[in-house]
Formats: structure tokens, C-alpha cells, sequence
């Protein structure tokens, strides 16, 4: 694939960025090391989110669901087992689920993909129940795993560089030039040579791998897990809000717009703790209507406004 | 080096063909006239692996069967579709557009060799290598969405209706790049509406009707034949 060059100047402050994000929970308050475990979450999640979704216009609304999974894997599994095997299982388990669940509704379009996905975490959900009722007779797990802030911190860091970086190296190889082209026109795609089957279930099943794993490692924090937490459809919705705030088109944007995100839940839930979903509600109308690119877009925006400006110069470099 | 027989297609009850057959020489030009509705895209669709014929169809390329391959498989095969619309890839810059035609397996080791070669055969696209391929004209979309399936060196090129849409200047200009691969040994199969353009440039000619092969014929007889005049000449 003929590729630009790509400029690498980035990439040490990158890696200086990462140490010194490594490093921050030596000097905050545990607090601030909570909220931060959100922002990285939701970062995580975006952005493996948009790598699909964004890409190929194939919206899944099961991000719920994949979470849930890694949740639940903790919660059955970290009594028995060490917490990295529980991790690797987690992320085992999505990676499998979305498989079966890619090959059999990937050939569903447009609204059709959409609306099972969304069934599909309400369905999981309810099978959870159901067997936590009826096998188990438990309805509530407790998670006695000793980790600390700073662990989960860290754990969630690894994951949210990893997947950003992957995502960036990924968007420019060929897998990023077949996603791109499925969203553009699906069959031209495969009369292009490409197996748009293969390259919709691959990266769907390690994307929604990287959401149990997220689940997984977040649920930690929890000591007390039941179906309806784990499972919560609001998450689905709450990705790809931020994913539309950051902008899909490059592989930075959705972790940004996890920021602003996370921050304005937690101040809406601390401030309006029964007025959250209004809140959040106006906040998505708010950026359909006026940030169609997300941010990403409103800074080209502005720096073809500003000609000289070192983000432009930089662009065209 | 292509052959199709006994092809039928239905969309649930309307069946779109029924028992065709046709076969196209390795370096021959092919073209099949038909009015809107005969059948002439769902043609080209099932050759490409887009739509499923019914069972009993036998398609080949050098006498392997391809009729149950999907898409991509068939790509590789040397069987490129330039899909009725142009269908370019908007967003993507023109280059963009012309390595995802080099997708394909057969098109990967010189992908740089063919697109210098792309763009000296259609020079205004070597122009406007950084344009996004939604903004340029009806002409250039056209021959960037040939370019395109030329990309992955196809064997055989399946044209869609090349002609829409463009005016009959940018339509001659077109056949005339169309008759310079044909001279350069490629096999083609052509699908139009344009009769008088395409028996210039065709070696041998089908007529779909209704889903069926009505005739077939040397363009000269093609001509001659005065049901056809009337129906597709306007003479």
C-alpha cells in the first residue's frame, strides 16, 4: 500500500507523555487516581470502538455487553484463579463471543446490525440472570481481589496505550485501508479483492476483546457486582458519544473525547445525581449538531482558519 | 477464456436471467447490448461473485469453475468489475483509490510498477494524484474507477455501463481508452446502452433481452439485422 512517509517526531514525547502518566499516581490523591481510572476506561473503549464502528458504519450498541462479559469473568473466576490468568481469560472470552457473534450478524446492515447489538447485551444480561438464579441461586457476586488504585491505574494505562497505539499503527496498514473502504461501499470492497468477512469478524472480535479485558480490569474496583451493573446499556451509549465528541476519523480522537466526558459525568452525577441522563442527553445532541467532525474536526477547522499557524506547517511538512 | 452457461438469476420470484450463455475469447472485446431492466448489471454481478446464480450454472475462467467463489476469490482470478456507477471510494484521494484496486493478492509485489504505469496511461489522474476522488468531473471518476479495476492486472475487465452519465464527447474519449487496452491485448466484457459506440469497438456482440440472449452476432451483422436497428440504433 503506497503510504506517506510518516513523520516520527512524535513519537519520544509520546513515550515521555506515558512514563510521566505512569508516574502520577505517586503524586495525586486517590480520588483524582479514580477519576483518572475512568478517563483511561472510556479512552480504551472509544477508541477500540471507533477502530470498528467509526470506520465501517457498522454501530454496535454492545459495548455493554463485552464490558459485562470481563466483569463477570472476574467475578465468577478471581476466587480460583491468579489475576493476570482471570485477565487473559477475559480477553479470551470477548474475543470468542464477538467471533460467533460477528460471522452470524455481520452480513446484517445498517439499522438491522444495530438494533441486535443493542438485544444482544440485554440478552446476555438476561441469560446471566438466569443462570445465577437458577444455578447458582446467587444473584449478587462479591469481588474480594486486593488491588489497589495505583494497579488498576497502571493496568488500565498499559491496555489504553496499547490499544492507542495499535489502533495508529493499524489505521494506516492495509486492515485500516479495507475498514475504511467497507464503510465506504461494501461491495466495491470486495470486488477490490478484499474479504470483507474475514476483515469485519477479525477486528469486531479484537475490539470487543479489548472491551472485556477494560471490564475486566475495571471491575476490581467494584466489590459488589450484579447483572444489571455489569451489564449496563448506558456504557454503549456513553463510547460512542465520546468516540462522536473526539471524531472518528483519526485514531486519537475518541480517546480525547473521553476526557471531557468522563469529567462532566462525574461532575453531573455529583451535582445532579438524578438529572444525569438529561444531562447527558443534551450533551449528544449538542455535538451532533455542532461538532459533526468531533473535535479533531474543529481543529482543522481551526487551522485552516490560522495559515501560519505550527499545526498546519506541521500537516503539510 | 471466460465462459458462462446456463445461467439463471432470480430475485425472489422475477427471475433477472434465464439460461444464459456466453463466452469471451482471451483478448477479444466483448459487448453486450441491452435496454434498462434486460438483465445486463445482474450479468456482470453474478460473473463477479457479487450474486449467487442459481444452482446449475457453470462460469469459468480457463475452465476452473468460479460460479460458488466469493468476490475476492474471484479477483484473484484475474476478473475485475468496473461497477455500473463508478462507485469510487469518494473520501479517498485518487491514489488512495488506485492501491485499493491493488488490494488483491496478484496486484501486491509490483503495486509501484503498475501505479506509475496507471498514471501515464491516464495522465489526468497522474495530475490530480492528491484530489479527492468525490470532487473531479464525471470523466475523471470514470476513468479512475478503470484505472482502478486495472490496478490488480486483471485478465478480463467487466465494464458497467461505462458510458453513463457522461456526455458524448467524454463518451468517445472513453471508448477511445477502451480501444487502446483492447489493442494492448486486454480481454474485455461490455455492457451498454451506447450500441453505436460499443459495435465500433466490439469483436463480437450478445443482445439481452428480458433476461435472455436474444442474438449474438459479429458486429457487422448486429447492425444489419433490422429489429436491432430499430430497438438499439434508433435508426
Amino acid at each position: 500500500m503506497a503510504e506517506k512517509p510518516a513523520s516520527r517526531w512524535w513519537i519520544a514525547p509520546a513515550a515521555a507523555g506515558v512514563a510521566f502518566l505512569a508516574g502520577l499516581p505517586l503524586l495525586l490523591s486517590a480520588y483524582t487516581v479514580s477519576l483518572l481510572i475512568s478517563v483511561l476506561a472510556y479512552a480504551s473503549l472509544a477508541t477500540s470502538w471507533a477502530f470498528f464502528s467509526g470506520t465501517t458504519r457498522y454501530i454496535s450498541l454492545a459495548t455493554a455487553a463485552f464490558v459485562g462479559i470481563g466483569t463477570y469473568t472476574v467475578a465468577l473466576l478471581s476466587d480460583h484463579l491468579p489475576l493476570a490468568v482471570v485477565l487473559a481469560i477475559a480477553h479470551m472470552i470477548g474475543f470468542v463471543i464477538a467471533l460467533g457473534v460477528g460471522l452470524s450478524t455481520l452480513r446484517l446492515s445498517g439499522i438491522y446490525f444495530v438494533i441486535f447489538t443493542f438485544g444482544l447485551t440485554e440478552l446476555i444480561k438476561q441469560l446471566v440472570i438466569w443462570f445465577e438464579i437458577n444455578q447458582t441461586k446467587t444473584l449478587a457476586r462479591y469481588i474480594f481481589v486486593n488491588a489497589s488504585g495505583t494497579l488498576i491505574y497502571e493496568l488500565l494505562l498499559a491496555t489504553a496505550t496499547i490499544v492507542i497505539a495499535g489502533v495508529w499503527w493499524l489505521s494506516r496498514s492495509r486492515v485500516g485501508y479495507a475498514l475504511r473502504v467497507i464503510g465506504e461501499d461494501e461491495m466495491v470492497a470486495r470486488h477490490s479483492g478484499i474479504d470483507t468477512t474475514r476483515v469485519k469478524v477479525l477486528v469486531f472480535a479484537a475490539t470487543s476483546a479489548v472491551m472485556s479485558m477494560v471490564g475486566a480490569v475495571l471491575s476490581l474496583r467494584y466489590t459488589y457486582v450484579d447483572p444489571n451493573i455489569a451489564f449496563n446499556s448506558l456504557v454503549s451509549f456513553q463510547v460512542l458519544i465520546m468516540a462522536l465528541l473526539g471524531g472518528i476519523g483519526r485514531p486519537w480522537g475518541p480517546a480525547l473525547g473521553a476526557v471531557p466526558l468522563v469529567l462532566l459525568s462525574e461532575l453531573l452525577s455529583g451535582t445532579f445525581p438524578h438529572h444525569f441522563g438529561i444531562a447527558l442527553g443534551i450533551c449528544f445532541v449538542v455535538i451532533v449538531f455542532f461538532l459533526p467532525g468531533g473535535v479533531m474536526g474543529l481543529v482543522d477547522r481551526w487551522s485552516a482558519w490560522l495559515p501560519r499557524s505550527a499545526l498546519r506547517r506541521r500537516k503539510e511538512s | 477464456m471466460l465462459e458462462v452457461e446456463n445461467l439463471s438469476v432470480a430475485y425472489g420470484k422475477h427471475e433477472a436471467l434465464r439460461n444464459v450463455a456466453l463466452r469471451v475469447e482471451f483478448g477479444r472485446t466483448v459487448v453486450i447490448l441491452g435496454a434498462n431492466g434486460a438483465g445486463k448489471t445482474t450479468l456482470l454481478n453474478s460473473i463477479a461473485g457479487i450474486i449467487r446464480a442459481r444452482p446449475g450454472a457453470r462460469i469459468t475462467v480457463d475452465g476452473e469453475g468460479i460460479q460458488d467463489e466469493p468476490a475476492h476469490r474471484i479477483v484473484e482470478r484475474g476478473v475485475a468489475l468496473v461497477p455500473e456507477g463508478r462507485r469510487l471510494f469518494g473520501e479517498m484521494t485518487v491514489i488512495e483509490n488506485l492501491c485499493m484496486g491493488a488490494y488483491a493478492q496478484r496486484a501486491r509485489r509490483d503495486e509501484a510498477a503498475r501505479l506509475d504505469e496507471m498514471l501515464t496511461v491516464f495522465p489526468r489522474l497522474g495530475e490530480r494524484r492528491q484530489q479527492t476522488a468525490r470532487t473531479m468531473s464525471g470523466g475523471e471518476q470514470q476513468m479512475l474507477a478503470i484505472a482502478r479495476a486495472l490496478m490488480s492486472r486483471p485478465r478480463l475487465l467487466l465494464l458497467d455501463e461505462p458510458s453513463l452519465g457522461l456526455s458524448p464527447r467524454l463518451a468517445k474519449e472513453l471508448f477511445a481508452t477502451l480501444r487502446r487496452l483492447a489493442s494492448e491485448g486486454q480481454s474485455i466484457l461490455l455492457v451498454e446502452q451506447a450500441a453505436h459506440l460499443s459495435l465500433r469497438l466490439a469483436d463480437w456482440v450478445y443482445v439481452l433481452e428480458n433476461g435472455r440472449i436474444a442474438k449474438s452476432g459479429a458486429p457487422s451483422a448486429i447492425r444489419d439485422d433490422d429489429s436491432l436497428r430499430r430497438s438499439y440504433l434508433g435508426l
